[in-house]
C-alpha cells in the first residue's frame, strides 16, 4: 500500500493568522495575487478566477475563485484500455476470425466495434470534461455527471467550514502533484470531497484563507 | 462442382437466411447507437447549462457532429449490407 500524506487544518488553528491582515479586500487581492501567478491549465485542471465561465446557481456578485477538475493523469487507465480495443480487430484480422462472413458484413462488423470505442470514450471523456469542482467567494460547489443520465450538485457556504485535510499518497500522485482535498462542514452534507485535483495543498491553502476572508467580512459587516 | 458457404449451410438446415437477421441486428444496433448520440447532445445541452465556459461551443459542436456521424453510418449501413 502506498504510502500517503495527510495535511489537515482546522478553522481555530487558522484564525490567529486574521491579525496579520487589516481588511477583508486586502485578503481578497493577495488571494487573487497569488493565484493569478499560477496561471491555468487545461489537463491540470486548474484555473483561477476564470473570466468566461457562468455557472447555472451564480448570483450576480458571486465571483469564481477556483475552478477545479480531475487531473488529466487519471484518464490514463481508460485511455489504455480504449487503444487496446482499438487494437484487437488487427489481432482478429491476422487469425482470420471473421474469415465467414461476407466482406460487407466483416466491414460493418469492425466498424460497429470501432463504434463502440467511440462510445466509451465520449462516455468517459465527458464524464471527466463536466465533473467540476467549483471555489467562490462565498461557497464551494461540486458538480458531478454519474454516467450520462445523472447530475447530482453539491454546495455549501465557505463558512460552514469546519475542516480541510489534503491526501497525497503513491508515486503517481506525488509526481504530477495532485491528491484529495477533504473538506468538512457543518452543514447537512457533511463532508465534500475535490477528488484528484491538481496541487491540493495550494486549494487547501485557498479555502483556509476564504474562511478567513469570510470571518473577516463578518466582521466587517460586510455579509452578502 | 460449387462448395456450399456458411450461409448457404445455415438456409439449408434452417431455412433462415443468417445475412438478413444478421443485417437486422446490425441496423438494430446502430440505431441503439443514434438513441446514444441523442442522448450525449441533450446531455451536453445540459451540462453546459449547469457550466458555461469557453469550451461550450465546441463541445456542443462535437455533440452535433457526433448525431450527424451516427445518422450517416445507420445509411451507410443501409446501403452496404
Amino acid at each position: 500500500m502506498p504510502k500517503r500524506q495527510v495535511y489537515s487544518s482546522k478553522k481555530h488553528d487558522t484564525s490567529q493568522k486574521n491579525s496579520q491582515h487589516s481588511t477583508s479586500k486586502e485578503m481578497h487581492n493577495e488571494l487573487k495575487k497569488d493565484l493569478k501567478k499560477m496561471g491555468k491549465s487545461f489537463f491540470a485542471g486548474f484555473d483561477s478566477f476564470p473570466k468566461a465561465l457562468k455557472f447555472e446557481s451564480q448570483e450576480s456578485q458571486e465571483e469564481i475563485i477556483l475552478f477545479l477538475r480531475r487531473h488529466f493523469v487519471i484518464n490514463l487507465p481508460w485511455i489504455f484500455i480504449a487503444i487496446l480495443l482499438a487494437i484487437f480487430p488487427l489481432l482478429f484480422s491476422s487469425l482470420g476470425f471473421f474469415s465467414f462472413l461476407p466482406d460487407r458484413f466483416g466491414f460493418m462488423t469492425y466498424l460497429l466495434w470501432y463504434i463502440f470505442i467511440l462510445v466509451y470514450i465520449l462516455e468517459k471523456f465527458l464524464s471527466w470534461l463536466y465533473n467540476v469542482y467549483i471555489v467562490t467567494d462565498e461557497r464551494i460547489i461540486d458538480v458531478d455527471f454519474h454516467s450520462l443520465i445523472y447530475k447530482k450538485i453539491s454546495e455549501t457556504k465557505i463558512d460552514k467550514i469546519e475542516d480541510v485535510t489534503y491526501v497525497q499518497g503513491g508515486f503517481v500522485e506525488s509526481f504530477f502533484n495532485y491528491g484529495t482535498v477533504f473538506i468538512q462542514t457543518a452543514a447537512e452534507k457533511r463532508e465534500f470531497e475535490f477528488e484528484h485535483v491538481t496541487q491540493p495543498a495550494r486549494v487547501a491553502k485557498v479555502l483556509n484563507q476564504l474562511i478567513l476572508q469570510e470571518e473577516q467580512e463578518k466582521i466587517e459587516g460586510r455579509v452578502r | 462442382m460449387a462448395t456450399a458457404t456458411f450461409g448457404d449451410i445455415i438456409i439449408d438446415q434452417t431455412g433462415i437466411d443468417p445475412w438478413g437477421a444478421l443485417k437486422i441486428v446490425y441496423l438494430f444496433a446502430i440505431v441503439l447507437y443514434i438513441i446514444f448520440a441523442l442522448i450525449v447532445v441533450r446531455q451536453i445541452t445540459l451540462m453546459t447549462g449547469t457550466l458555461d465556459g469557453q469550451i461550450s461551443g465546441s463541445v456542443k459542436l462535437l455533440g452535433k457532429i457526433h448525431l450527424l456521424f451516427s445518422i450517416f453510418i445507420f445509411i451507410l449501413a443501409l446501403i452496404v449490407l
